[in-house]
């Protein structure tokens, strides 16, 4: 499965716009989190976790929607990490 | 009035060129910026008498902490709306917040027509009207330059003074016609542009060199360094200053809540090319800030024109943020990030809302396709995607060069109700769409606002953290965050940094500065602020169960999917049952 992300979320992944992560080790969101935040930081994992400027899309349909950290994740899955919109 | 018990409004009549300053203790109780300009133009309004009406006064006001602390930068505006018909409002940064503070006012209140073309020159001590007649007609960076050098002030640096003005828009009718603060920034929305224009007021400038002391420094400068570090240091402004509101391009086109060509579309097959990323990779040459805020958001891109033949190059330079994008970009089909910046060069120099513009040209593109209008009328053939046209289109909507653009000028609203189209004229209740099809969150939140705007209440953002759609819920929701809104614009906070500035930190900042007040009260400043924004609204005819909303923000999916017209109506109907509640309290205040 390939691990995307956009705009102010390459400031934590030092530019790195994708990464491959293997199914076996991130069964859920939470997981693939943890396994990310070992080449990302405690940072990386602490924003996405709070929640609140970040938007998580597996195969395009947010998280909010299929049980947020709980999300089960599978083989060919695309997530995508973005900030949230924010205007004032 | 920072260290004084009073609010200090300067009165301007143009017409017989007569000023009255006013200390108005009674006007405290609004605290400031929005709260104390609704309340004037409560007063001063003619209700009966069309908006662009000689006597239709224009307010400014400052905040009750403007420039005070950080982020807290913006002046507001507040008139008759020529869109919309009814209560004006819009905000802009740069130094005039500044200015008006370091001048000694809280409170601008103009009113009457100059007898000929004429600019304000307003400072501590003396207020004139000056003969501008010799740069009327002209395009806002040549009215910026030539005021820059008319108004220098011996011995003191040009940051001192802060130039308002407008271009041919303002002079030629359009309703949409914006006013430029400083070149960066602009009173953006709802036609401040033309109700000076109507005036024969081409540009204000305010110079202001008053030195204030700061009564409690201990706290206050403790507090400033806190804030300045949340500023700065931490994630809360990060996004504004990295690539800016253009970030929003990719979350939107992703989630299906970019509005794209008319918004027949939530999503833009070529977002990837303009978005914040490339924007900044292409085009970003230096970002800046309003006077008073570390955190540099305005984002300034450049590209590089032929302007003649035989080599002949010039840069041009504007500021461009989400909304710009949005409206000459998505919303059109350009998807070039060049293309983009050249056609907000245009609205600039003109005097135009780009918002607004864009989507009534998004109208317009698909009126002619259907056969609506025909290209004897838009003298151009508008095509999404062709921004060369939109180019020649932009020139013809701010010159009125013919009925068809005349009336164009006068909104989407008005131009689809003689040519047809008003399912697809993406308007919400005369002010053209913002760019957020996120769900019913920013749709009623724009439907009840009080102008308008997704920024009366910030429903897009709802439509992103509510869990599950609860209908009474999110009314609920709206209603409180508009009326908190209208505190914080009351101080006036530049939205952006509502995170930093929770209720604790309000009360402590104001504290600092001389203001004892409660959470009670704060809560107590927003409902009496929105209540008098209610009453003008009703003077002017406005009724919230009326709104109309086009079809197409029901036949296009949202973010959260697609919309239902009669669950949209619901939602109208309980809100205004809440304002009508508000209306009927029985406080003190107007
Ligand atoms: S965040 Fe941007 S718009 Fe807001 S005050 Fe600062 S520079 Fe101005």
């Amino acid at each position: 499965m390939k691990v995307k992300f956009y705009g102010s979320a390459l400031k934590y992944t030092g530019g790195m716009v994708s990464v491959n992560m293997d199914p076996k080790c991130c069964p859920d969101l939470h997981a693939l989190i943890n396994e990310l935040a070992k080449s990302f930081g405690e940072d990386f994992k602490q924003l996405i976790l709070g929640g609140e400027t970040w938007l998580v899309l597996v195969n395009a349909a947010s998280v909010k929607a299929t049980g947020g950290l709980n999300t089960k994740l599978k083989q060919g899955d695309i997530i995508e990490v973005l900030p949230i919109i924010g205007a004032g | 009035m920072l260290n004084e018990k009073f609010i200090r409004v300067l009165y301007i009549d143009l017409e017989t060129e007569k000023i009255r300053i006013e200390q108005r203790e009674d006007l405290l109780k609004y605290l400031g910026g929005v709260g104390v300009a609704s309340k004037l133009l409560l007063e001063n309004i003619k209700s009966d008498c069309k908006p662009m009406d000689a006597e239709q006064p224009i307010v400014f006001a400052i905040g009750a902490g403007t420039y005070v602390f950080p982020v807290l930068t913006k002046t507001v505006a507040m008139f008759v709306s020529p869109l919309t018909g009814e209560l004006g409002e819009s905000y802009a940064g740069a130094r005039m917040g500044m200015t008006m503070l370091m001048a000694g006012y809280d409170a601008l209140v103009i009113t009457g027509k100059a007898k000929k073309h004429s600019y304000l020159s307003i400072s501590t001590n003396n207020v004139t009207v000056k003969d501008a007649r010799a740069i009327w007609g002209l395009n806002v960076s040549e009215v910026g330059q030539y005021i820059r050098e008319k108004e220098r002030h011996a011995g003191h640096a040009d940051g001192k003074r802060s130039i308002v003005y407008i271009g041919p828009s303002g002079e030629n009718g359009v309703s949409f016609a914006c006013a430029t603060v400083d070149t960066y920034r602009h009173f953006g929305r709802m036609g401040l542009g033309v109700c000076m224009g109507s005036k024969n007021l081409k540009a204000i400038s305010i110079y202001g060199n008053r030195s204030i002391p700061i009564l409690n420094h201990k706290k206050y400068i403790k507090l400033y360094q806190e804030l300045y570090k949340k500023c700065t240091a931490t994630e809360y402004m990060a996004k504004y200053h990295d690539a800016g509101t253009p970030e929003n391009i990719m979350p939107l086109n992703k989630s299906g809540g970019l509005p794209t060509r008319n918004m027949r579309s939530g999503s833009f097959e070529e977002a990837g090319r303009i978005c914040g990323e490339s924007f900044a990779q292409k085009n970003l040459v230096r970002k800046m800030s309003c006077t008073g805020c570390p955190v540099g958001c305005i984002h300034i891109g450049m590209y590089r024109r032929e302007f003649d033949k035989g080599h002949e190059y010039e840069a041009i330079s504007v500021s461009y943020d989400y909304e710009l994008i949005f409206a000459l970009g998505t919303f059109l089909g350009v998807a070039n990030t060049d293309a983009i910046i050249s056609l907000i060069h245009e609205v600039e120099e003109l005097g135009l809302d780009a918002m607004s513009t864009g989507v009534c040209l998004g109208w317009a593109t698909e009126a002619l396709e259907k056969g609506y209008i025909t290209e004897a009328e838009t003298l151009v053939k508008l095509r999404f995607g062709k921004a060369e046209e939109y180019r020649k289109a932009i020139e013809y909507l701010a010159t009125g060069t013919n009925s068809f653009y005349q009336a164009l000028g006068k909104g989407s609203r008005h131009a689809s109700s003689i040519y047809g189209g008003e399912d697809f004229a993406m308007h919400v209740a005369g002010n053209e769409m913002a760019g957020y099809h996120t769900g019913y969150g920013s749709l009623i939140g724009a439907a009840v606002g009080a102008r308008h705007s997704h920024l009366d209440n910030g429903g897009y953002s709802f439509d992103q953290s509510m869990e599950e759609f609860d209908e009474d819920k999110l009314v609920d929701m709206i209603f409180a965050e508009e009326c908190e809104r209208c505190m914080t614009n009351s101080l006036i906070m530049c939205l952006f940094a509502r995170k930093i500035y929770d209720r604790q930190t309000i009360l402590d900042a104001l504290d600092s500065i001389g203001f004892e007040l409660t959470n009670e009260e704060l809560t107590e400043i927003g409902r009496r602020v929105y209540k008098t924004k209610l009453q003008i609204k009703k003077a002017l005819g406005f009724q919230q169960k009326g709104v109309k909303l086009p079809k197409r923000f029901f036949e296009t999916p949202s973010m959260n999917g697609m919309l239902d017209e009669a669950v949209a109506k619901s939602m109208i109907r309980k809100y205004a049952a809440k304002s009508d509640l508000l209306l009927a309290e029985n406080s003190d205040e107007s």
